[in-house]
C-alpha cells in the first residue's frame, strides 16, 4: 500500500498543472521562510534575480506606488517568490518562460535593456500587449495575493493592502459597522 | 489531536457507523448516541477545533485548506452533459468541507426553513415536463416539530417575518445586528412595495448553552469559526455526542467501499486511515450521511455482483436529480462606508418571491438577501468585486479598489432547480484520487425556468438597488451553475422503491440495514438555504431509526 504522502506527492505531479494549485499544506513553511528571506535579506528561492527584477516591476505596473503604497512597498515580489517555491510551484515555468517571451518582446522594439529597465510607458505598452496570456493572469493573480494574503505569505508588509481598501483586521467587532447602520433612522432590528 | 473519549474496536460490530461527522452526521451521532448506542462516525477530514481555525484566506479559501478541491486530495470532473467530456475545474463543482463538522463549519450560517409548498409542490403545480418534479413523502407539519428542535438544540437567532411558515416555538436567540447591508435592502425593498424580514442564522446573537456569542469577525462564508459562535455540528453536536462516552468520531478515515454479505446486508464499512492503510469498520447499521456528492459516489462505487449498478440502486436513481439552487448576484455601490465585511454574511432577506407565480410564465420562486458575498475577504475582493468594465490593472484600477471596497454590498438571489435526471453525481472513469477512489464527476446545467427565476430576482434586485440610492450598480450575468455549494436530492426519498432511493424513514429500499440521510434525501430544492432542513430531517431521522433498532427491525 502506497502511503498518503506518496499518494499525495504523485497527485501533485499529475494534476499539478493549473497554477491555482491545491497544495496547501507547504504553505506553513512557506510563511515561516518568507519572513526569513526578507528581513536578512537572503537571495530569491524560486526565481533568478534577473527575473525577481522583472516580476517585481510587472507588479508595480499592476499596483502602481503613488500618493499610497503600491506592490513594491507591500512586497508582492517576496510572496511571488515563495508561492513559486511554495504551493504555485507548477506555475514556475509558465513565469519563467512567459518572462523570457516578454524579454525577447522588449529586443525585438531594438531596446538594450530587460523589462525591468524600460520606462513605465513602455513597460505600459508591451503588458498591454500580453494582459490576456496564462503568464499575464498568474502574474496579476499572484500580484493582488501578495497584496491582500496575510503578511506571514511575505507580502502585504505592514498591512499596506489592507490599508489601501479599508481592510481593518481585528478579531472582532461591535455594532455598529457601518455609516447606514449606525444612524439614528435606522430600522431597529425589529422586521414588520 | 486529542484522545477520543471512547474507542470501539475494528471487529466487534457496533451498533452504528456513520459515513460523515457534518450537519446530518452530526445530529445522528449526538441522537443515537444519547440514546445509548454505540456509534462510529468515520469522517474523511482532520479534526479541527475552533482554535485550529483561522483568518488566513490564502491557506483557506485560495488552497482550500478545509474543503474540497478540484485537483489534489479531492479531485473532481465537471461537464454540462453526458455528452460532453469531463474537464478538471479550476475550483470545485461540488464544494463542501472536508473537516469535522463537515460544511455546517464553512458555511455562512443562512438558516431558513422551507415552507408548506415545498414539500407539495407537485402536487400543486402538476407535472412538470422532462423533470423529475415530486412531491416529499412527508409534509411541513410533520417536519416542523423537528424544526423546532434544530432551532433550540443548536441555537438560531432570528425574528418572525411576515411570509413564515407555522412555527411552534419562537426563535431561542433574538436577531442578530443589522448590518448598512440590511439597513439598504430594507429601504430599497420598502420603497419598492417589498416586505423584507430579519434573516435567521445559525450564529449566536447571545451566550448560548455554555457558548459565547459571535464577535462579528466577519470570517463565517468559508471559514471555520474561531470562537464556536457558528452552530456548527461541531460546536453543538459532536461535542455532546463524544460526551455520552458512547461516541468515536475517527477523523482522517476515508471510507471507499460498504462491504455487503451474502443476506445482502451491509456487514463492515471499509475505509483508508490517515497513513493510506487499509481498516474496516463491523457495524450492525450504516448510516451515509456524506452529503449529496460523497453520498452517492460510495454507493456507486460499493458495486458487487449482487448489486452491479451499486448499492441501494435498483431505482437508477443513486447520484440523480442533482440540485444546485441556483442563483443571481448583483453588486451596488453607496456613497458612504457599509463596511460590509464585519459581522456574518446576512441580516435580512427579502420572501415575497418564495412562491411560484404562473403569470411570470416558468417555474420557480426564491430568496433575496444582502450581503457582502465574494467581498467579504480582501483577495476574493479583488478577484471577484469590481465591476467587469474598465481597467484590470494599473493606477486607475487601483483607485477603483481603493474605493469600493468598504462601500459596496451585493442582492444576491437564490431560486428553485428543478430536479432533472440528466444532473448527476457519478464515477469519473479515468481520475482518481490520492487514495485510488474514483474521482466525483458531476454533471450539471440548470433548466431553464432556473435561470429564468434567478434572472427575475435579478431584475427585483436591481430595483432595490436602485431605490436604496446606489450610485453604481451592475449584474453578474446569470449563466448556467458551475459551482454548487448546496448538494441535493442524489438519493430522493419516496414511498415508490422505482422512483427513489430511500423510503419516508431514510432506509434504503433494497437494503435493510442501510440508511441515507443528509442533502442527498431532498426531493425538491427550497428557495436555496438547505442545511437547516438537513438537520431537522436527520432529528427526525434518527427518532426513527433508534426506535426500528429498538424494535429488532434493522
Amino acid at each position: 500500500m502506497t502511503s498518503r504522502r506518496e499518494f499525495l506527492q504523485s497527485t501533485g505531479a499529475v494534476l499539478g498543472t493549473t497554477w491555482l494549485a491545491t497544495r496547501w499544506s507547504e504553505v506553513l513553511a512557506t510563511g515561516t521562510a518568507a519572513g526569513r528571506a526578507r528581513d536578512d535579506a537572503k537571495p530569491f528561492v524560486a526565481l533568478a534575480a534577473a527575473d525577481a527584477a522583472d516580476l517585481a516591476a510587472i507588479a508595480e505596473r499592476i499596483i502602481p506606488s503613488g500618493e499610497t503604497p503600491g506592490a513594491r512597498e507591500a512586497g508582492v515580489i517576496w510572496f511571488m517568490d515563495q508561492a513559486l517555491s511554495g504551493f504555485m510551484s507548477a506555475a514556475l515555468g509558465l513565469v519563467t518562460s512567459g518572462l523570457a517571451d516578454l524579454n525577447r518582446r522588449v529586443l525585438a522594439e531594438g531596446l538594450e535593456t530587460r523589462f525591468v529597465g524600460l520606462d513605465a510607458q513602455a513597460q505600459d505598452r508591451l503588458l498591454t500587449a500580453i494582459e490576456a496570456e496564462p503568464f499575464f493572469e498568474a502574474v496579476h493573480f499572484m500580484t493582488l495575493a501578495g497584496l491582500f494574503a496575510m503578511p506571514a505569505h511575505g507580502g502585504n508588509r505592514d498591512h499596506v493592502g489592507w490599508k489601501l481598501i479599508g481592510f481593518e483586521h481585528a478579531h472582532g467587532w461591535q455594532p455598529p459597522f457601518g455609516y447606514y447602520d449606525g444612524r439614528a433612522d435606522k430600522d431597529n432590528g425589529e422586521s414588520t | 489531536m486529542t484522545t477520543p473519549r471512547v474507542r470501539f474496536a475494528h471487529r466487534k460490530p457496533v451498533d452504528f457507523a456513520i459515513v460523515g461527522s457534518g450537519a446530518a452526521g452530526g445530529v445522528l451521532a449526538r441522537e443515537l448516541s444519547t440514546a445509548g448506542f454505540d456509534v462510529v462516525v468515520l469522517e474523511q477530514g482532520s479534526y479541527r477545533r475552533a482554535e485550529d481555525f483561522s483568518h488566513d484566506e490564502l491557506s483557506v479559501i485560495i488552497q482550500h485548506e478545509i474543503s474540497s478541491g478540484a485537483s489534489g486530495t479531492w479531485p473532481q470532473t465537471f461537464r454540462r452533459a453526458a455528452d460532453q467530456k469531463s474537464v478538471i475545474p479550476e475550483f470545485p463543482a461540488a464544494y463542501y468541507a472536508t473537516t469535522v463538522g463537515g460544511s455546517s463549519v464553512h458555511f455562512s450560517g443562512n438558516y431558513w426553513r422551507l415552507r408548506p409548498v415545498d414539500f407539495n409542490e407537485r402536487s400543486r403545480l402538476g407535472a412538470i415536463k422532462g423533470t423529475g418534479f415530486a412531491d416529499w413523502p412527508l409534509s411541513y407539519d410533520e417536519l416542523e416539530p423537528y424544526y423546532t428542535r434544530v432551532d433550540w438544540e443548536i441555537g438560531v437567532s432570528g425574528a418572525p417575518g411576515p411570509f413564515d411558515p407555522p412555527r411552534s416555538r419562537p426563535y431561542p436567540l433574538p436577531p442578530m445586528p443589522v448590518k448598512s447591508s440590511g439597513v439598504l435592502l430594507e429601504r430599497g425593498a420598502r420603497a419598492v412595495g417589498l416586505h423584507p424580514q430579519v434573516a435567521p442564522v445559525a450564529v449566536l446573537s447571545r451566550p448560548f448553552n455554555g457558548r459565547a456569542p459571535c464577535i462579528h469577525c466577519g470570517f463565517c462564508m468559508g471559514f471555520g469559526c474561531e470562537t464556536g459562535a457558528k452552530s456548527s455540528a461541531l460546536a453543538t453536536m459532536i461535542p455532546q455526542a463524544e460526551a455520552t462516552g458512547r461516541c468515536e468520531i475517527r477523523p482522517e478515515s476515508t471510507v471507499y467501499r460498504l462491504e455487503t454479505d451474502g443476506r445482502g446486508r451491509i456487514g463492515e464499512v471499509l475505509y483508508y486511515d490517515r497513513d493510506g492503510g487499509e481498516q474496516s469498520q463491523r457495524a450492525r447499521c450504516v448510516i451515509v450521511a456524506a452529503n449529496g456528492a460523497e453520498t452517492p459516489r460510495l454507493l456507486l462505487a460499493s458495486e458487487s455482483s449482487r448489486f452491479p449498478d451499486g448499492l441501494a440502486n435498483g431505482s437508477g436513481k443513486v447520484g440523480r436529480y442533482l440540485m444546485f439552487n441556483a442563483h443571481s448576484v448583483t453588486h451596488g455601490v453607496f456613497d458612504h462606508a457599509l463596511n460590509d465585511y464585519k459581522s456574518v454574511q446576512c441580516s435580512r432577506i427579502v420572501h415575497d418571491f418564495y412562491e411560484t407565480d404562473e403569470k411570470r410564465g416558468f417555474y420557480g420562486g426564491g430568496g433575496i438577501d444582502g450581503r457582502p458575498f465574494l467581498s467579504a475577504t480582501p483577495i476574493l475582493y479583488a478577484l471577484n468585486g469590481l465591476p467587469p468594465d474598465g481597467p484590470r490593472w494599473g493606477a486607475q484600477y487601483k483607485a477603483r479598489l481603493a474605493e469600493m471596497f468598504t462601500r459596496k454590498m451585493v442582492v444576491a438571489g437564490s431560486t428553485t432547480s428543478l430536479p432533472l435526471e440528466t444532473n448527476t453525481i457519478t464515477l469519473d472513469p479515468e481520475l482518481r484520487d490520492p487514495w485510488g477512489r474514483s474521482a466525483i464527476r458531476v454533471t450539471y446545467r440548470d433548466h431553464p425556468d432556473d435561470l429564468a427565476m434567478a434572472t427575475f430576482l435579478q431584475d427585483r434586485a436591481v430595483d432595490i438597488l436602485e431605490a436604496a440610492g446606489a450610485n453604481r450598480i451592475w449584474r453578474e450575468p446569470v449563466l448556467p451553475s458551475t459551482i454548487g455549494a448546496h448538494l441535493l436530492g442524489t438519493c430522493r426519498m419516496g414511498d415508490d422503491p422505482e422512483t427513489s432511493v430511500v423510503d419516508r424513514y431514510h432506509r434504503s429500499h433494497e437494503i435493510r440495514n442501510l440508511f441515507v440521510c443528509d442533502g442527498s434525501s431532498f426531493v425538491s430544492s427550497g428557495r436555496g438555504q438547505p442545511t437547516m432542513t438537513i438537520q431537522a430531517l436527520a432529528f427526525r431521522a434518527a427518532g426513527h431509526i433508534a426506535r426500528f433498532a429498538r424494535a429488532g427491525e434493522i
